[in-house]
């Protein structure tokens, strides 16, 4: 992939895994974007929504500690922001409204995640 | 014609021609009947060889005063009369035609005697049958009454002996053959129609013992059915096609204690719902009695919730069967209902325990990966990037299998596990109240503790024989909030200021602590030894598990 194709999108990131998130990071910033977070919880994902500019995608993961993401997808939705999910849940515990959100099996391949952010991202600002 | 030819009539005929004469006292009353002339047939039909002015009463015994008053009226009015009577001297039943011979004052009868035994034997015979029949028809009805044994042997008893006409005795009691005999005079010669009556009498008393004491054995075996029925943990009814019970268990009384199906009970609906398979509501028409009364099985069942009284929902599976009449049509229906509510609960405390289960394993294989590959990213040569590798994933393993066993792990477990051997050359202390670290908790401070010891291994406390003390308690913080405040302490050394980098082991712990468990952590290297401090809120269900140990308890010793 080349460096830079992520050049100056700011790119939220929810996981509440240190070592995951730092991963998802790192990754986002070698393609030259700058991560928003990472946040560990929907308060602290909510807090930087609030306090920053929106974001020009979002990477979530769906069980936080201390809830499920989807009170931040819900307001990424009306701020118009698209995402995606990374999970360990089945496909099965997601809710039927979040069904066309692409969803990304833990433990993910951050080549497939990243790759997947740039087509996301790409085709929303051509 | 003349009197030849009348003679030879006379003496030819088949029938026995007589006449007699009657004889009067002087005050005209009839006093003697004597038969003043017979043919060859009178003689063949009587069995006597002379009658001629013999008297009635030494020729047919027995007929005088019948025959006195019917020749007496038949001489006096010229009218002919006919009687059937019975000659026990011959035991023959003889017919006789009284005719007047001459005019008004005419003393000679003329008697016609016809043989009759044959038909009138053939007719008693018969009038005695149809007797005995309707006896034992009487006697088959007034059995089938009782269900008794000893009371039907009594009761047939009692009947014969008002049939035969006799006294009768009890007999022996229980055997019926001496039962029934005893009604006979004592000594008493059968005849063979006696016979057959005993035979027919005991034949039909038996079967009437059989029969009661089959309906007996039925009886008990329905009873017991019964008790079955009534005590069986499942609710069973059976209702009408207007939804009403006809039959219904204690268990179903739980159930439908106004005897009414809730399909047909609008009270009631309410109390019962369940789903469709995409999801819809299940109307009350649709219901499984309701849908078993237009004639659809419903087996095993349909799950459905059913509100208590007590307000608590339960789960049951209620399955129903259309009942048919003799022509096919639906009469009723079956319907029973199982309580399942404890199967239900467990088997979705498995499902969950199972989601957790791939969740923490997903998330543990996520961060296998993102450990492995950090640190091949701090370098240094395959052998000790190896080892490095290896005592992170055994830690990362060890806390894995420490959570397949339980909901949490105990801290003072944690620690001693994580230490393992490596304490031998160290002086090592270990303070702290009882606490179960819920599973997030404990995968975060496994992996600290492990870095903590392994670098003491490598560079500190442990391979310098210093000491490392390791110590815990509960604080009370701000909003009432409980925390636990962690201390590796390790003394007794000398170091150089200075020649420890800080590398991944120490981010997994000042950094990933405050990331993943929202509290505060420092690594500090001091001349006498390393010192770390980990502090994070105790959250029922998210980092400890059962009761917290309250924030004044004193560290142990």
């Amino acid at each position: 992939m080349d460096v830079d194709v992520l050049a100056g999108q700011r790119i939220l990131v929810v996981e509440d895994q240190y070592a995951i998130a730092l991963d998802l990071c790192e990754g986002l910033n070698r393609l030259g974007a700058s991560v928003i977070g990472p946040a560990p919880s929907v308060e602290d994902a909510l807090n930087l929504l609030e306090s920053k500019s929106p974001p020009d995608f979002a990477v979530l993961d769906v069980k936080l500690r201390g809830g499920a993401v989807y009170p931040v997808a819900d307001r990424l939705d009306e701020l118009g922001v698209r995402y995606l999910f990374t999970t360990a849940c089945e496909a099965d515990d997601i809710p039927a409204r979040y069904r066309r959100v692409p969803r990304f099996d833990k433990p993910v391949r951050l080549t497939s995640v990243l790759d997947a952010i740039r087509q996301q991202v790409v085709h929303t600002h051509p | 014609m003349d009197e030849d030819r009348y003679r030879s009539l006379f003496e030819t005929i088949d029938a026995g021609f007589g006449i007699l004469e009657l004889i009067q006292d002087g005050r005209g009353r009839l006093t003697d009947l004597l038969f003043r002339e017979v043919n060859a047939s009178f003689l063949r039909h009587t069995g006597l060889t002379s009658v001629v002015d013999c008297s009635l009463r030494d020729v047919l015994p027995g007929l005088e005063q019948r025959w006195k008053e019917i020749c007496s009226r038949v001489a006096r009015t010229g009218a002919a009369e006919s009687t059937e009577s019975f000659v026990q001297a011959f035991d023959r039943w003889y017919r006789a035609r009284h005719t007047r011979i001459g005019g008004a004052d005419s003393r000679h009868v003329a008697v016609v005697l016809e043989d009759i035994s044959e038909r009138k034997h053939a007719e008693l015979a018969l009038r005695a049958a149809q007797e005995r029949q309707e006896f034992l028809l009487h006697l088959n009805d007034t059995l089938r009454a009782l269900d008794d044994p000893g009371e039907i042997q009594r009761e047939a008893c009692r009947m014969l002996r008002e049939y035969l006409g006799t006294s009768g005795a009890p007999g022996k009691e229980g055997d019926l053959a001496e039962m029934l005999t005893a009604q006979f005079p004592p000594h008493h010669e059968f005849t063979p129609q006696e016979v057959v009556l005993l035979d027919e009498t005991a034949e039909r008393a038996r079967t009437a013992v059989a029969r009661a004491r089959t309906e007996t054995a039925l009886r008990e075996s329905e009873a017991r059915l019964a008790l079955v029925f009534m005590t069986l943990p499942i609710g069973i009814a059976v209702v009408t096609r207007g939804g009403e019970t006809v039959m219904l268990n204690d268990e179903m009384r739980r159930f439908l204690p106004t005897g009414i199906v809730p399909s047909r009970d609008p009270s009631r609906q309410n109390r019962w719902r369940g789903q469709h398979a995409d999801g819809r509501s299940i109307e009350p028409g649709d219901f499984p009695a309701a849908r078993a009364l237009r004639g659809e099985s419903i087996s095993p069942g349909i799950e459905m919730l059913y509100k208590q009284d007590d307000g608590r929902e339960i789960w049951t599976l209620v399955g129903s069967a259309p009942l048919h009449d003799h022509d096919g049509h639906v009469s009723g229906a079956f319907v029973v209902v199982q309580d399942i509510d404890r199967l239900k609960r467990a088997d979705a405390r498995h499902a969950t325990l199972l989601h957790d289960l791939q969740h923490r394993v997903r998330n543990a294989l996520a961060m296998f990966c993102s450990i492995v590959t950090r640190t091949m990213q701090t370098g240094g040569s395959v052998e000790a990037l190896g080892k490095v590798l290896e005592g992170r994933i055994e830690s990362l393993a060890r806390v894995q299998a420490l959570l397949s066993r339980a909901a949490g792990v105990d801290l003072e477990t944690l620690i001693r596990d994580e230490l393992g051997e490596r304490t031998e050359a160290a002086a090592l202390a270990i303070f702290g109240p009882q606490l179960t670290l819920a599973p997030k908790a404990a995968e975060v401070l496994s992996l600290a503790i492990h870095e903590l010891a392994s670098n003491a291994s490598k560079h500190g406390a442990i391979r310098h024989h210093g000491s490392v003390t390791v110590r815990w308690h509960v604080e009370l913080r701000a909003n009432r909030t409980q925390w636990l405040r962690l201390t590796w302490l390790e003394d007794g050394l000398k170091l150089e200021p200075g020649i420890r980098r800080r590398g991944l082991g120490t981010e997994l712990i000042e950094r990933r602590v405050p990331y993943e468990l929202g509290g505060v952590a420092h690594v500090k290297l001091r001349a006498k030894g390393l010192r770390a401090e980990l502090a994070f809120p105790l959250i029922a269900g998210e980092t400890v598990v059962g009761d917290r140990p309250r924030a004044d308890d004193a560290p142990r010793s």
